[in-house]
């Protein structure tokens, strides 16, 4: 997890991205860390329109403990008559991502000398009933560089900074997003539509902003729409993927729609196979094998799971201008410097139809 | 970050292989074009002697690629020395000991001339004048007398392997490979971080980020091979596998190991022109999803190296060795989508 991205659709949609690869004890990759939470339980989430996902990069025990102690915050603020806003529940998000980071930074103070954070800014701490004071200047300097952040509370050596990104819904503001980062301990709004944070943030943003430059401040206030959003997101998320260390391991993503009655049609989840299959839909129209139509139209279909997983992935082939170079190009092949090996019966369990262009042993 | 291997196959030849990730800068931007195992005896030189190495660093890329090219310029300029002294190319020449000892030489002096840079740049004065306590400039003398920058330019000069630090110099090790008439094939391993150099006994090395699993692969097979096996008989296409499916598994599993990957094979009996041969381009991506197939169990063994041995030691068609991989694997489906990288154990 060392990308996330956001993009805002249109003024009630919007959708959240995160990839799964970790890096743990120093040199080891796992590919299902991908730190993705919703935050409102469904029965509130129904009662009053209000839906928040929140996923962070950086060290993923330190995600999993915010929104352990969000949701309770969340559920008691609106059960006890809080108005049930995204931009409130997002700055719950934040009390908890502080109560989060201050808890990991007194509990290293005490394993160390005995006081936590509040004790050293008052100069004293009670050790056996005794008030002592903390005189020792090796001791208040380290005390201080932890208090501060300078030196890590037990994060892995390799994480990235901890950041979060939160997207929201409710019925008075439709669809908004939110950042937090660690270094700075503030909740700022998302800007200009997008959000990308972690390690694979330039690649994405740059990929973002090609959209975006081209487009009317009238256009961007309307969002890019929710089928071509999509094909955005998982466009920018998948050259952070390309580019940066830490970032792959494929995808998982959730899209809000404020205008949803039902869970079921306010949230929906990209994950396992189907978001596997939808950045190599990405991939395939990056390489200019699929048009972006098509790559729009099938990556709405795993969304909206109009149609299954072995059926999308019979269609990218058939849809696609080069089958055979397209399944190279999934296989990670380099595609354009040698002629590429074309052996029989590499795609025939796809069954694809015959008259699919330049099938197998067909056209190049 | 890097997975470099080695592996002795016998007496005669042997094969490395390495990948071609870089993370470029603090951002860990990921480029697949570094190139890390790379021949250092000139064409002519083999074709003269019949010797044949190559080096692989894995650390800092610009350390590596100083070791790699500086390694093979040494070695014509010894030649080009010892040709000048005696007035005609000489009978032997090196051999892979020496080859190793002059690799070690020039990490030294690699070592010492970056961290005298640095010294000077910081503090003005070098690593032996460090040690004499003492400087000389304008003819006048100056101690070095201020404990912090004392410690300071002692962690640069002696930096502690036990203390982790990140050292552009220090974090490098390397391998050396290579075949001489005088040597028959031979590995040794080079570590600036703990500062030694010394022959492979164990008949194969592995260093790298990617070594955290190609070292549990690779003493898999080694562990059940009976003594002649493991002293230098082991059969090319087995050690060829396995050298694959150690690199295979360290860029599935380990940061900063990807992209196509370089295997050299050595063979001392070769004509000179063959006896190294590197192979970088589908060949190899093939071969790497030919043993993917054979750990997923989605290929028998026998069949992986009959394509391999075409492919790789015959001069094999490409299409038709792809017809055989799906052709006769257990479940087509599966295969192609682990070779897309979906997890197979999932519905």
């Amino acid at each position: 997890m060392a990308v996330v991205t956001a993009l805002r659709f249109d003024l009630n949609h919007g959708a959240l991205c995160i990839d799964r690869e970790s890096w743990h004890i120093w040199r080891r990759k796992t590919y299902f860390s991908d730190h993705l939470y919703l935050l409102v339980e469904e029965g509130m989430a129904d009662e009053h329109g209000l839906e928040l996902a929140y996923a962070g990069v950086g060290h993923p025990a330190f995600h999993l403990e915010v929104c352990e102690r969000a949701r309770p915050l969340i559920h008691d603020y609106v059960t006890k008559g809080g108005k049930p806003e995204a931009e409130k529940a997002a700055h719950l998000v934040m009390e908890a991502f502080s109560e989060a980071h201050r808890r990991r930074i007194n509990d290293k103070l005490r394993f160390l000398y005995g006081f936590g954070g509040e004790e050293l800014l008052a100069g004293q701490f009670t050790h056996h009933e005794t008030t002592t004071p903390i005189n020792q200047d090796l001791v208040k300097q380290r005390a201080l560089a932890i208090l501060k952040g300078t030196e890590a509370p037990g994060y892995a050596p390799l994480a990235p900074p901890i950041e979060a990104c939160i997207v929201g819904i409710d019925r008075h503001h439709g669809f908004s997003a939110y950042v937090i980062k660690d270094a700075d301990g503030v909740v700022s709004f998302q800007s200009c539509g997008f959000e990308a944070i972690g390690q694979g943030r330039v690649a994405a943003a740059e990929q973002f902003s090609k959209y975006l430059n081209r487009m009317f401040l009238d256009q961007r206030r309307k969002g890019l729409g929710r089928d071509e959003g999509w094909l955005v997101l998982l466009e920018a998320t998948l050259e952070a993927c390309d580019h940066f260390g830490q970032v792959g391991g494929g995808v998982r993503a959730v899209e809000l729609n404020a205008e949803g009655a039902k869970r079921k049609d306010r949230v929906r989840l990209l994950s396992d196979h189907p978001a596997k299959l939808a950045l190599e839909i990405v991939r395939a129209a990056k390489e200019t094998l699929l048009p972006r139509r098509d790559a729009i139209d099938l990556i709405t279909m795993l969304v909206d799971k109009e149609g299954d997983f072995p059926a999308v992935e019979r269609e990218l082939f058939s849809r696609a201008s080069n089958v055979i170079k397209l399944e190279k190009v999934l296989r990670s092949y380099k595609v354009d410097t040698a002629p590429l090996p074309q052996g029989r019966g590499v795609l025939s369990w796809l069954e694809l139809p015959i008259s699919s262009s330049a099938r197998e042993g067909g056209g190049k | 970050m890097t997975s470099i291997n080695a592996i002795r196959f016998d007496a005669f030849s042997g094969a490395m292989i390495c990948d071609e990730q870089r993370h470029w800068n603090p951002e860990k931007l990921k480029v697949y074009a570094a190139d890390k195992i790379r021949p250092v005896i000139p064409e002519s030189l083999t074709n003269r002697y019949r010797f044949v190495a190559a080096y692989g660093n894995t650390g800092t890329s610009t350390i590596g690629d100083e070791m790699r090219l500086t390694i093979k310029r040494r070695v014509q300029a010894d030649y080009d020395r010892l040709v000048e002294t005696t007035g005609e190319p000489p009978t032997e020449f090196m051999s892979m000991e020496n080859l190793a000892r002059m690799v070690f030489e020039l990490m030294v002096e690699i070592k010492h001339r970056h961290i005298n840079e640095e010294l000077r740049h910081y503090y003005g004065f070098d690593t032996a004048e460090f040690c004499a306590g003492r400087l000389t400039r304008n003819g006048k003398e100056s101690k070095i007398a201020n404990s912090q920058v004392l410690a300071d330019a002692h962690d640069k000069i002696a930096l502690d392997p036990s203390r982790g630090t990140q050292n552009a110099v220090f974090n490098n090790a390397g391998i050396l490979a290579g075949f001489h008439p005088r040597s028959g094939f031979r590995i040794f391993l080079f570590s600036m971080r703990e500062h030694f150099f010394e022959p492979v006994e164990s008949g194969f090395v592995s260093q790298g980020s990617g070594g955290d699993s190609t070292n549990f692969v690779l003493p898999r097979l080694f562990n059940t091979l009976k003594d002649d096996q493991r002293e230098g008989h082991l059969d090319r296409l087995e050690g060829l596998m396995l050298s694959i499916e150690a690199i295979n598994t360290a860029s599935q599993v380990n940061l900063g190991v990807g992209g196509y990957f370089n295997l050299l094979l050595f063979d001392g009996r070769a004509e000179p022109k063959t006896m190294l041969r590197e192979i970088n381009d589908h060949r190899i991506k093939l071969s790497c999803e030919v043993v993917a197939a054979v750990g997923n169990q989605l290929l028998e063994r026998a069949t992986a190296k009959q394509i391999l041995d075409k492919i790789i030691y015959g001069d094999g068609n490409l299409d038709e060795a792809e017809t055989i991989l799906f052709e006769r694997c257990l479940d087509r489906e599966r295969l192609h989508r682990l070779l897309r990288g979906y997890p197979l154990g999932a519905a």
